[in-house]
């Protein structure tokens, strides 16, 4: 493995801040005073639907658009109306945008150029970081005679190899096909760690965040609602939307009864109370009526009588049995209280012939811990 | 009955239905651009007599221009001055197509417009135009005369090579914005985009990227203003004089006033063929099919 061309020193902090940065189109706030940190050598995305002004974010940091107010600090540097010529990033592209008339060393080496590097570190550099995007030998080749996900490692070797502060990839792999983009994003991955410059990465795929990153800050309507681990943003998420965004997830209304250390809730209209000791549950007062979230793969499934019974249970008809291989998907119909979706690894009930049966009378159980409970 | 035999012949063999298919056009090209081509190569072989064109097959014409050197000058100094005109065209015409393309967003349509609307006139009286502004009673003696910088208006503005640049370039500016025009708005802005974030400031993003990229648009545009300009007779007619004549003058006159219709064609082949030079030394720098139809 190629050793990491910066010599960055160690020194602890922030590559990127964010302090309230705003941008505004007519009276629609596209950015609302998001703040943000982002460490050395982090691999960030900013996940969230279009329109959540995920794009417009990176693009004032690239300093293509002006905010409207707060502040870009590039490793404590404020930025300002710095052009982008000035900053010390460089951006991936989701249409690569490759010069189509030059070649892929010219491309490479275009960033090089324009800060008059010498001709011979300008060829070494340029082919140390093919080797890298692993397009070795490709330097008289023309964009249009790439596949996509060849131009697209020449657009992150373009913009790597003038070693920025901040690499910025604006869905990067969008135009790829499925297949293409899973290889691409492992690729992504192993750049990052062989360079271990900052990435902030921007997409709408929460698959694709989960996969790639250290943290996520998953936006909304123009704000930040949540940065966190991978980790957390999945099983802790703050507010619904996250819950709702990332991952699936069973939703069932209720209304709170008590507070025990967690919070009790009654749904499925009275007839089921569950109880949560998610630590984000504990904000919520008696009485609000709130959203209860449980991930499909938290759910045990057992025959009616079996008896299991821990943490939380609710009864209900089997609806849907779908076999996935590694997996079964299972939907179970709750009665008035809605259905609930429950993924199980393959395996589980090899006793009773593998899998459950539509029209069986199960109960499902999960533990508090992993009962989410958002006001509504 | 008859009808779906004949389909079926033809789906069976695919190449006749398209040659069928492309039958009217093939017909088109050959009776209105080959056809006409061929008469003038042929006519140059013959003789203009009292009782027209006579097909007695001689090289005399080919033999005249030769030998005269006038006729060389007049389609060099023909050459030169639409290669000026054409180049001051592109100067000019670059950064107008530029704004129209890159710059104005919401008047767009409204610029482009005013760049057409002149077109909306015949080019004769666009070329008359010129007289009261350049003329002896024109705009520019008038305002001279009026703060008293000369005492007696001057002549050098009209009837000379001078108002023939100036003529001509007013005449075909659109034919030179609009290819530069369209292949500027094609130009993706995350190229430029691209070309800034890895440090090239204006001026070399444009040297070294919109520039290139536009390229197609600008030799477009520069052939087809030199296309039309080298041909040009009306306007040096109107706005020549004796110093402004081009090639296409004594051609036109060779068809109107002396009905040398033989001698009329020879020149025409020769203006032909210096223009086939140009186009072919054009088409080394940007392929042709990059000018037209825009594929990389």
């Amino acid at each position: 493995m190629a050793s990491a061309p910066t010599a960055r020193p160690a020194t602890p902090g922030f590559d990127l801040e964010l302090r309230e940065l705003t941008k505004r189109y007519g009276s629609m706030r596209a950015v609302d005073a998001i703040s943000l940190a982002v460490e050395r050598g982090e691999f960030l995305s900013i996940l969230g639907p279009s329109g959540c002004g995920k794009t417009t974010t990176l693009r004032m940091v690239a300093g293509f658009e002006r905010p409207d107010g707060g502040e870009i600090l590039l490793q404590g540097v404020r930025m300002g109306a710095t052009p982008p010529y000035e900053r010390n990033v460089n951006t991936v592209f989701q249409s690569y945008a490759l010069f189509p008339h030059m070649t892929v060393f010219d491309n490479v080496a275009f960033g090089l150029r324009m800060r008059r590097l010498p001709a011979d570190e300008i060829g070494r550099r340029v082919r140390r970081m093919l080797e890298i995007v692993e397009l070795p030998g490709y330097e008289r080749r023309l964009p249009h005679q790439l596949s996509g996900g060849e131009q697209q490692r020449i657009g992150v070797a373009r913009a790597l190899v003038n070693e920025p502060t901040v690499l910025l990839l604006d869905e990067p792999l969008g135009a790829l096909d499925l297949k293409v983009r899973k290889r691409m994003q492992l690729e992504l991955k192993r750049i990052h760690r062989e360079v271990g410059i900052t990435f902030i990465y921007v997409t709408h795929d929460q698959e694709e965040a989960l996969v790639l990153s250290d943290r996520v800050a998953v936006m909304h309507q123009g704000r930040i609602e949540q940065v966190d681990t991978t980790f957390n943003i999945y099983e802790h998420p703050r507010t619904m939307f996250v819950a709702d965004f990332i991952g699936e997830s069973n939703t069932l209304p209720g209304e709170v009864v008590g507070r025990d250390g967690g919070v009790a809730v009654r749904c499925a209209g009275g007839a089921v109370v569950v109880r949560s000791r998610e630590a984000g549950a504990a904000a919520v007062a008696v009485g609000a009526a709130v959203h209860v979230v449980v991930r499909p793969e938290k759910i045990a499934l057992a025959l009616a009588g079996a008896g299991r019974g821990e943490g939380n249970q609710v009864t209900g008809t089997v609806r849907e049995v779908v076999f996935q291989g590694t997996s079964v998907r299972y939907v179970v119909d709750l009665g008035v209280a809605g259905t609930l979706a429950v993924h199980e690894p393959n395996g589980q009930r090899l006793d009773v012939g593998g899998l459950l049966k539509p029209g069986q009378e199960v109960e499902a159980s999960w533990p508090p811990d992993a009962t989410l409970v958002f006001a509504r | 009955m008859v009808r779906r035999r004949l389909v079926r012949f033809l789906a069976t063999r695919p190449g006749l239905g398209l040659a069928l298919s492309l039958l009217p056009g093939i017909v088109c090209l050959l009776v209105f651009v080959a056809g006409p081509l061929v008469a003038m190569v042929v006519s140059t072989f013959w003789t203009s007599s009292i009782d027209g064109m006579v097909p007695a097959w001689n090289l005399d014409n080919h033999r005249r221009i030769a030998s005269d050197p006038i006729f060389t000058r007049l389609l060099f100094k023909s050459l030169r001055i639409s290669l000026v005109v054409t180049l001051a065209i592109l100067v000019l015409g670059y950064p107008l197509a530029y704004v129209i393309a890159r710059k104005a967003t919401r008047f767009k349509a409204l610029l482009l417009l005013l760049v057409f609307i002149p077109y909306w006139i015949s080019y004769v009286i666009r070329s008359y135009a010129w007289y009261p502004i350049l003329g002896r009673e024109g705009a520019i003696n008038y305002a001279l005369t009026g703060l008293g910088l000369v005492d007696r208006p001057l002549d050098l503005f009209l009837f000379n090579e001078f108002s023939v640049h100036l003529g001509l370039v007013s005449v075909f500016m659109p034919f030179g914005v609009v290819p530069i025009y369209l292949s500027l708005e094609r130009i993706p802005q995350a190229y430029l985009e691209a070309a800034a974030d890895l440090g090239a400031r204006p001026l070399r993003s444009f040297v070294h990227v919109l520039l290139p990229l536009s390229l197609p648009g600008l030799v477009g545009g520069g052939l087809m203003v030199f296309i039309l300009t080298i041909g040009a007779y009306v306007t040096p007619q109107l706005l020549g004089g004796p110093g402004g004549i081009m090639l296409g003058n004594i051609i036109a006159d060779q068809f109107g006033a002396t009905f040398n219709w033989t001698w009329g064609g020879t020149l025409s082949l020769a203006m032909m063929v210096v223009t086939l030079g140009v186009i072919w030394l054009a088409s080394r720098r940007v392929r042709i099919s990059q000018i037209f139809l825009g594929t990389p």
